[in-house]
């Protein structure tokens, strides 16, 4: 993951938008459950990520602040 | 280093901002995404500052300073944590479980500052008697 690049900010807006957007369409072409679906998908992508960052955010404060 | 926390932290409002009408709750994982690289860009710094200070009590370990310093730095990271973890807490919206973490940090600061305080009032009580 690069730690120093902001690109992982834009990644994750940029799965909010493609996820808004799929589902606007699947909700204007009436397939509401897909939609739905879709919606989770963004969300637990998003997550993975952000917990992928914090747990590299802990093991560095472990080593270098020597914390747990 | 200082201008790349304050791109991050930009980057981090306009992604929290787009994301806001129309997922909430990504616009919340931007900004912990935003804080997280922050912190990362901080934690360089302090470990180059934790490295001269252990430096530092090499050369001073006569008067057994060395414990005292291990303490310190807990105590860094220990505020370090749970003041971003309070502030997640706060963008999540429920601030009672942010002062939870605060009262969790202090608490924990005030077990690890406690040998320190002993080993003080022992040297004083040796040079006193």
């Amino acid at each position: 993951m690069n730690l120093a690049g902001i690109d992982i900010i834009f990644k994750i807006a940029a799965v909010g938008l493609i996820t808004a957007i799929i589902n606007y369409i699947l909700e204007k072409s009436d397939k509401k459950e897909i939609a739905t679906l879709v919606t989770l998908t963004g969300l637990i992508m998003v997550l993975a990520m952000v917990v992928s960052m914090i747990a590299d955010l802990f093991s560095s404060l472990k080593t270098m602040l020597a914390l747990f | 280093m200082f201008i790349k926390v304050i791109l991050l932290a930009f980057a981090g409002v306009i992604a929290s901002l787009a994301l806001k009408q129309i997922k909430p709750e990504l616009a919340i994982f931007s900004a912990m995404g935003a804080g997280i690289l922050i912190l990362f860009a901080v934690l360089g710094e302090i470990s180059g500052v934790v490295a001269t200070f252990m430096t530092l009590t090499k050369q001073a370990e006569s008067f057994g300073g060395g414990d005292i310093l291990t303490s310190i730095v807990k105590i860094i990271g220990i505020g370090y944590v749970t003041e971003y973890s309070a502030s997640v807490c706060d963008d999540f919206g429920s601030s009672s479980l942010a002062k939870k973490v605060q009262l969790g940090g202090k608490v924990s600061i005030f077990l690890i500052s406690l040998p320190v305080v002993f080993s003080v009032i022992e040297s004083v009580a040796k040079l006193s008697a």
